[in-house]
């Protein structure tokens, strides 16, 4: 493209349309331009991996041991899924539907209490046979590649220190975010984007943004947090509507920097900041380039429901198709929330649970499936660890005649991919599903499980604060060997 | 044969004893083919010598082991398989513990167990474990105080400097250290700098340019080789009594105090008022407290026998102090259910207390013994008592005097009031009986009716009517018998009417009291006097309980009375702007529930206060009923170690207010809007008489005594007596009142009959009814809001706390006296109990003889001041901290301040006069530079990035938009929409020009601008604040609408100067800016991307020095320059 055609200087009422972003670095002649040209064009050589061929270019960091997942997709089913509902069948709550249920020690499930059986049926899928209820038609698809564990176990039965509890391993604010974990221990391979990403809705989760916190991490382990609607990341869109304005302000920058610097004799942290602008300057393009969906072919964007009337089933779907992105470019963990439903927690039906649990479905079910067979397609479901959670499950009884309270005391989540055993149901909770009995497994079993995938051993992965070798398992934690491929 | 012999015995005696198995034994071959297998399949794991982590203490890999047990005591009872706690856990039926975690064992091994256990649990495993017996706390801690941070503050000799240039003696500890690493210092930095690095240092703001002026022209001009001394001094003081500097190091406190405005979690609750204690710190900084006293302040600050006073204020000072208690995060659930939420949140203010104070992680010390440091459980239980030996609490610190002439008036006012009221109401008393007759003949359609309401108010007359017309009105409504008598039909029979009506009275009266005499037990009766033992807040209650007949005003409106009040404890006696708080003592075990006769309205509330819980919703109960009526609550069965105590608040002193489910605290009137806005209207009030403990499930029943003066005396003939009977009751309840001397059974009358409007209550009823109450009303209008701040108080008596076995609540063990480190102290000895023990543990940090409290806070000085403390990790002088880099030179600073008077002022000023400061940050050698990469000698003076605020204020200096007004209610940080479930509420983007530490904290979400400037959370101490360098900053200099708002505003400015040129608007950039004038080549740079970026904006040469959008893109890349955001 001949960039000088565009150019009429001096024309009154010209407005320049925007230049690609190559075009414009090329046009920036040198300095600063230049400089983030130069970078980004050896970006680009590694940038779009063919089917099969992961972007193995970039050095591996150091692994306690041989991984079998290079990345982590988190599906946090926020608020808590009804287990009885999902993936836990439990025949004994029609018998049992509509009977008293003596007092819970639960506080938040409390009052007088009936029996409450499943609205929806469940029927056996894929070869394994695993039992799937109707709320999930389209993940039901790949009953053989899901690991379920029916035997969770979680703390309290309160939102805020159950979501941190699974995102940190711990009930109280303070602690890195397993993400940030992830990024600690395996360093960031695409150096122009951050390791550790959470595609949210703008919604502030139970516990705070502390949930995506990096702790006492290196503050660059921390999760950047990608919106669904509108501008994706804070400031990532640049101020100045005219790029080239924007590269005569940075290319004054780095000389002025680079004085200031001199002034100092040397100062890394000068030189560090002023490669961050050339880190930032990049991001800007880089990150809406990563999340343009517009080439993703019609049927992929179909397939994720991008073509779906319901808003928030469209918009999970393009966080879905976001995340299988982000991967593709070396972000090590990406978490999708949900979209906003119940006010602590899209899951939490305290009532209208078939509206409620429906509704949900609706918008995660098909684009989870999509993402599960996109990274089929593509060679990346093996290195893909997928993990569907929320921080609870919900009660087989209820204080009305529609509605679940939270229930910790035993539940499930499923794996996917990633060195996982596809078609596994491991553990069980007791005939009425109140506790888990068999197997069970807590988060920090979750945790361990993961780094595990991963190569990295929980019990080693530490870091010093506070007077302890800190982990994200604490002193807990057993990888869950029954599911691993 | 032996053995089976002794099992018969103990079968016969059912006294089994542990047994010793021995060879030959059949139990050996049990023990070995069943039990061995078990034990070392599913415990080997966690309780075996081997085990890399010993769960509970408990080895079961020897008889030694399985019979001494473990953390949680014995874990066989030798026969008795249920009672046997080995055998509870592995059959899941034990509340502790659920072995082995991962599921329970198949049904044929726990048979093998409870057989085992049956049997005596006979061992043949007679080798003792080989784990090595732990030391004793004692040997740990006499090797653990040998610790540098623990020993005595020295007194070191300051070096000589054979360089003999120094005579400062910190400059003479910093020259030795460099001198022996043969490194030395930099030389001085240039006045400009000297003076912009002190400007940002000690306020957070660039120095005014005049004063840079002034400096450089005392130092001898810009290339001055050494700064006078007096010069310095000067420019010193200036800066440290600037009210900027108070600001500058209050935002450096509040990150060692975890400062936030709410309280996080699911609703994100307002830490209420928390603002205050921010503007105390900043008059605490610029008047210079002894910082002994401000340690005083936080920890005990309501128990000091003579608090700081601001006279300007009229408020307790010292008070505010104990605010820090209050921050951090907050869980608003059943604390009772779930007991963790309260231990948690003090574990949170251990925590913060012992790391602020004394740089010690004591709350590695909750689950065991500190792994490092000389810290135990008791050390940590003993704090933890003496914090639930206090409570959390409102205190109102306004002092005694406020308002007191206002009142005054007010009273005088009142008494002005009463007494034309009762002229106005006699005059009505002596129509009630009219009234009732002609409303009787009204309702029954009589031939006189028209004739009987002649002379009568129509609109009163109607609501006699409308009264008489209900069915059925409560047995001790007033006009209860007149309708009853009214109804009978037949006039001859009344006699017998009135006697049946009259003896049910009497006879229910009598079965009312009785029940209530043996149903309810009085816990605290506010009739007379308010409880000693209850504890008395806010300035509606200063003047303790009021008599029968007390009487409250409407604000405002048409009516005057809103109403008489029985003998009791009221907010509102003369105003509903004045607040209150009552707090109970521990409640009693042993009745089920207790019932408070209350009133009150506009989220006051009464609730129980289980476990030091603030915000839970259980036992909560906003009043939204303005009559007297009972409120019920069952206390934890365990109330006396939970500590519940009940507690009545008002508006302000509420903490749930405004409270976001409204649902759960019944007050719907304002709970999802921002405080300021939720407390626009401030008024607020309860009253209460009484508080009963009973087990029956109901509450006292209303008496009927009020009713006597209808059917004492002889009997009543007819229907016309009684309402003469009727109208001299109210007469003489008038007449009381007006004398002063109502009973409660008047104001039974007095108040219904107003309720009802059966009583004029117009303000028009005269005009001097008008004029007396305009009056009121305008001298209500200028009393001063109270001035309430979250704190703590003692809790009246005090509580000495069991150890919680790792940590588990549920776990008690021994009970450790209140008292401080015993490191510090050399003592176990506990507090005495005539206090929760705040003001010992005051005294105790606040001592010069404290290793501790000196260092720490000098270290942290000097952190401020060179970007590192002498000892980096400034919250840990613990084990796993930092070593100091100049141990003389800390023990040399701690002690001058202790002797200096713990002046921080003192402190920080003799710190920036040395040459150490004011050398140059210019990194010279390579030679320093590989010896001493992390400048921990101090070589050079580190230039360093801003804090967040700092690059803030510095962009609003800049633009021009900066507020330098001090104090008040922070502003709501910048978001585009509301959050109103989490209670996040949009701000202005620019926060209306005020300095950073006036943007609201917020728990849940940090400012956006400042929080990609790593703005600490406000949940944990953060005493050293990361400083991270990530694209992130980048982008927010770049593109935050804030920035480009600001270079907006700056370039509008910039635009109507006159007489300027390219270069000198370009001067005067450099100048606001950087503090200096631009080099020629960096004013020819300038010029060059100006005349650009006119170019790529097509601005024409003609609009070059007028044109927004172009002076915009300066000032943009003006900000974005590292040397703005750089301390040099």
């Amino acid at each position: 493209m001949n960039s000088d055609s565009r150019r009429t200087p001096g024309c009154p009422g010209f407005s320049a349309s925007p230049l690609s972003r190559r075009e414009m670095l090329r046009t920036a002649g040198n300095g600063f331009g230049m400089l983030a040209l130069s970078a980004m064009m050896s970006e680009d050589s590694k940038a779009a991996p063919t089917a099969g061929q992961s972007p193995a270019m970039m050095p591996m960091p150091a692994r306690h041991h041989a991984p079998r997942a290079r990345n982590v997709i988190f599906l946090f089913m926020d608020g808590g899924v009804s287990h009885v509902d999902s993936f836990d069948p439990k025949p004994k709550l029609d018998e049992l539907d509509g009977k008293a249920f003596t007092e819970s020690k639960n506080p938040t499930a409390n009052g007088n209490r009936l029996w409450l059986k499943s609205p929806w049926p469940f029927q056996r899928h894929g070869e394994c046979g695993m039992p799937v209820s109707s709320l999930f038609p389209h993940m039901a698809r790949y009953a053989d590649d899901l690991a379920v564990v029916r035997s969770m176990k979680a703390d309290l039965p309160i939102h805020s220190t159950g979501v941190l509890r699974l995102h940190t391993g711990s009930n109280n604010a303070g602690r890195p975010s397993m993400g940030s974990w992830v990024t600690y221990g395996l360093g960031n391979e695409n150096r122009n984007l951050p390791g550790f990403v959470v595609l949210s809705f703008g919604v502030v989760p139970c516990g705070g943004l502390e949930n995506y916190s990096s702790g006492f991490l290196p503050a660059s382990t921390q999760a950047s947090l990608f919106q669904a609607d509108g501008t994706p990341i804070d400031n990532i869109l640049p101020g100045d509507r005219n790029p080239r304005v924007q590269l005569a302000k940075l290319d004054l920058l780095k000389q002025q920097d680079a004085l200031f610097s001199q002034s100092l004799g040397v100062d890394d942290s000068i030189e560090s900041a002023i490669k961050n602008y050339e880190m930032a300057y990049r991001m800007q393009s880089l990150v809406p380039d990563v999340l343009d969906l517009s080439r993703e072919t019609a049927a992929t964007q179909s397939m994720y429901g991008l073509d779906s009337k319901v808003p928030s089933q469209r918009l999970y779907g393009i966080q879905c198709l976001r995340a299988r992105r982000l991967i593709e470019s070396g972000v090590r963990f990406v978490e999708i929330t949900c979209p906003p439903g119940a006010s602590n927690g899209t899951w939490d039906q305290h009532g209208d649970l078939k509206k409620g649990h429906e509704k949900n479905a609706l918008d995660t079910d098909q684009a989870i499936a999509a993402l599960i067979q996109d990274l089929k397609q593509r060679g990346l479901f093996d290195e893909t660890l997928i993990v569907w959670a929320g921080e609870f499950g919900r009660t087989p009884h209820s204080a009305g005649r529609d509605g679940r309270d939270h229930h910790p005391e035993g539940f499930t989540i499923w794996m996917a991919g990633g060195g996982t055993r596809g078609g596994t149901i491991l553990g069980a909770t007791d005939e009425v599903g109140i506790d888990a009995v068999e197997d069970v497994c807590t988060f920090y079993d979750l945790h361990a499980t993961i780094l595990h995938l991963l190569g990295l051993d929980h019990e080693r992965l530490t870091f010093r604060f506070g007077g302890r070798d800190m982990r994200l398992t604490d002193v807990h934690g057993e990888v869950i060997r029954p599911i691993l491929a | 044969m032996h053995h089976s012999v002794f099992r018969l015995a103990w079968f016969a005696m059912i006294a089994v004893t542990l047994r010793t198995a021995h060879a030959n034994d059949p139990d050996i071959e049990f023990f070995e083919k069943r039990i061995r297998p078990i034990l070392n399949e599913h415990c080997s794991e966690c309780h075996s010598a081997e085990s890399r982590k010993l769960g509970g203490s408990l080895l079961l890999d020897s008889r030694e082991g399985v019979r001494k047990g473990g953390d949680s005591g014995a874990v066989i009872v030798a026969g008795n398989p249920d009672k046997s706690l080995l055998i509870q856990a592995v059959r899941y039926t034990s509340d502790e513990v659920k072995m082995p975690p991962k599921g329970k064992l198949p049904a044929a091994a726990l048979a093998d167990l409870e057989e085992w256990v049956r049997r005596g649990a006979p061992d043949p495993r007679d080798q003792p474990t080989r784990r090595k017996p732990a030391s004793t706390w004692e040997e740990i801690l006499r090797t653990r105080r040998a610790w540098w941070s623990l020993q005595p503050v020295q007194n070191p000799a300051v070096p000589s400097s054979s360089a003999g240039a120094f005579t400062h003696p910190i400059d003479r500890f910093v020259a030795s250290k460099l001198e022996q690493a043969g490194l030395s210092l930099a030389a001085p930095a240039a006045p400009r700098i000297v003076a912009r690095r002190l400007g940002l240092v000690l306020t957070g703001l660039p120095p005014k340019p005049e004063q840079v002026e002034a400096f450089v022209t005392q130092c001898g001009g810009e290339a001055a080789a050494s700064l006078p001394p007096a010069a310095v001094e000067q420019l010193v003081d200036q800066l440290l009594n600037s009210p900027q500097f108070g600001e500058r190091w209050a935002r450096h406190w509040m990150d060692v105090v975890r400062f936030s405005e709410t309280h996080g979690n699911e609703w994100n609750y307002e830490v209420h008022h928390a603002w205050r204690y921010r503007d105390y710190l900043i008059r605490a900084f610029n008047a210079d407290v002894p910082f002994d006293q401000f340690v005083r302040e936080h920890l005990a600050g309501d128990l000091l026998p003579q608090p700081r006073r601001n006279e300007s204020l009229q408020t307790n000072e010292s008070v505010i102090g104990t605010s820090f208690y209050r921050f951090g995060e907050v869980n608003h659930d059943d604390c009772i259910s779930l007991r963790e939420l309260g231990y948690d949140l003090l574990d949170n203010q251990i925590d913060t207390l012992t790391k602020a104070f004394q740089a010690t992680t004591v709350a590695c010390a909750r689950c065991h013994d500190h792994k490092l440091d000389a810290v135990s459980m008791h050390d940590y239980y003993g704090l933890l008592g003496i914090l639930r030996s206090s409570r959390l609490v409102s205190h109102t610190i306004d002092l005694p005097g406020t308002n007191a002439a206002l009142k005054q008036q007010l009273r005088h006012l009142k008494v002005e009031l009463r007494a034309e009221l009762a002229r106005l109401w006699l005059h009505e008393a002596s129509q009630v009986n009219q009234y009732l007759w002609a409303a009787h003949a009204k309702k029954w359609s009589a031939e006189n009716a028209s004739q009987l309401a002649e002379g009568l108010d129509a609109a009163r007359l109607e609501k006699w009517v409308a009264i008489l017309a209900i069915d059925k009105l409560p047995l001790e409504h007033p006009l209860e018998p007149w309708r009853q008598l009214g109804n009978a039909t037949d006039p001859t029979a009344f006699a017998a009417e009135w006697k049946k009506v009259a003896e049910t009275y009497q006879r229910e009266e009598k079965t009312r009291a009785d029940f209530n005499a043996t149903q309810f037990t009085m816990y605290a009766d506010f009739r007379t006097t308010i409880p000693p033992d209850w504890q008395v807040g806010g300035l509606g209650l200063v003047d303790g309980v009021s008599t029968s007949g007390e009487w409250s005003i409407h604000p405002e409106g048409e009516f005057l009375v809103k109403a008489i009040q029985p003998a009791g404890c009221f907010t509102n006696t003369l105003s509903e702007k004045l607040n209150g708080t009552l707090r109970s003592p521990v409640l009693p075990i042993g009745k089920k529930s207790i019932s408070f006769q209350v009133m009150g309205l506009r989220s006051s509330a009464v609730r129980l206060v289980s476990n030091s819980c603030q915000l839970n919703y259980k036992n909560y109960r906003a009043l939204t009923n303005g009559e007297l009526h009972w409120e019920t609550f069952s206390p934890p069965d365990d109330r006396d170690s939970l500590r519940t105590y009940a507690e009545l608040m008002t508006m302000l002193d509420n903490p749930k207010f405004p409270d976001q489910l409204s649902a759960l605290g019944g007050d719907g009137n304002n709970y999802r809007l921002p405080w300021d806005k939720a407390a626009e209207n401030p008024r607020s009030w309860f009253g209460i008489t009484q508080v009963v403990l009973h087990d029956v499930g109901e509450t006292p029943r209303a008496d009927l005594h009020h009713l006597q003066p209808l059917f004492a005396g002889k009997e009543a003939s007819s229907l016309q007596e009684i309402a003469d009977r009727y109208a001299a009751t109210v007469q003489k309840a008038v007449q009381s009142w007006a004398a002063g001397q109502a009973t409660d059974d008047d104001v039974k009358w007095l108040d219904l009959l107003l309720r009802r409007e059966l009583l004029g209550n117009r303000i028009a009823l005269s005009p001097r009814l008008t004029a007396l109450t305009e009056e009121y009303r305008r001298v209500e209008s200028k009393l001063l809001s109270p001035r309430v701040i979250p704190g703590i108080a003692d809790s009246g008596s005090t509580y000495d706390q069991p150890l919680f076995i790792r940590g588990d609540c549920r776990r008690p063990g021994e009970t450790a006296h209140r008292r401080f480190l015993e490191v510090l102290s050399n003592s176990r000895e506990g507090y005495p109990d005539n206090g929760s023990g705040r003001l010992e543990l005051a005294e105790q940090i606040a001592s010069p003889n404290n290793p501790l409290t000196a260092r720490v806070l000098v270290n942290r000085v000097w952190h401020h001041l060179f970007g590192a403390g002498l000892v980096r990790t400034v919250d840990d002088f613990g084990h796993v901290g930092d070593l100091p880099s100049h141990p003389e030179l800390l023990d040399h600073l701690a002690l001058q301040f202790i002797r200096e008077g713990w002046s921080v002022k003192k402190l920080i000023r003799s710190i920036v006069l040395t040459q150490t400061f004011q050398q140059s940050s210019h990194q010279g050698t390579d030679r320093a530079r590989e010896m001493d990469p992390q400048n921990r000698l101090l070589w050079h003076y580190p230039a360093r990035r801003m804090e967040a605020e700092a690059i803030r204020d510095c962009i609003l200096a800049s633009s021009g938009r900066l507020d330098l007004t001090l104090f008040g209610p922070s502003v709501q940080p910048y978001r585009e929409t509301e959050n109103a479930d989490r209670r996040l509420f949009p701000g202005p983007q620019d926060g209306n020009g005020r300095r950073s530490l006036y943007i609201k904290n917020n728990l849940m979400e940090s400012p956006r601008f400042l929080s990609a400037f790593n703005i600490p959370g406000g949940k944990v101490t953060t005493g050293r604040r990361d400083s991270t360098n990530v694209p992130a900053q980048a982008l927010a200099l770049l593109n935050d609408p804030f920035v480009l708002q600001q270079a907006e505003v700056w370039s509008k400015s910039l635009v109507r100067r006159t007489n300027d040129s390219v270069e000198s608007r370009i001067d005067s950039l450099f100048q606001t800016a950087l503090g200096r004038g631009p080099s020629s080549d960096e004013r020819q740079r300038f010029a060059s991307v100006i005349h650009q970026l006119a170019e790529l904006n097509q601005v024409p040469q003609s609009d070059l020095l007028t044109n927004v959008p172009l002076w915009k893109d300066v000032a943009h890349a003006i900000f974005n320059l590292k040397e703005f955001i750089f301390i040099p």
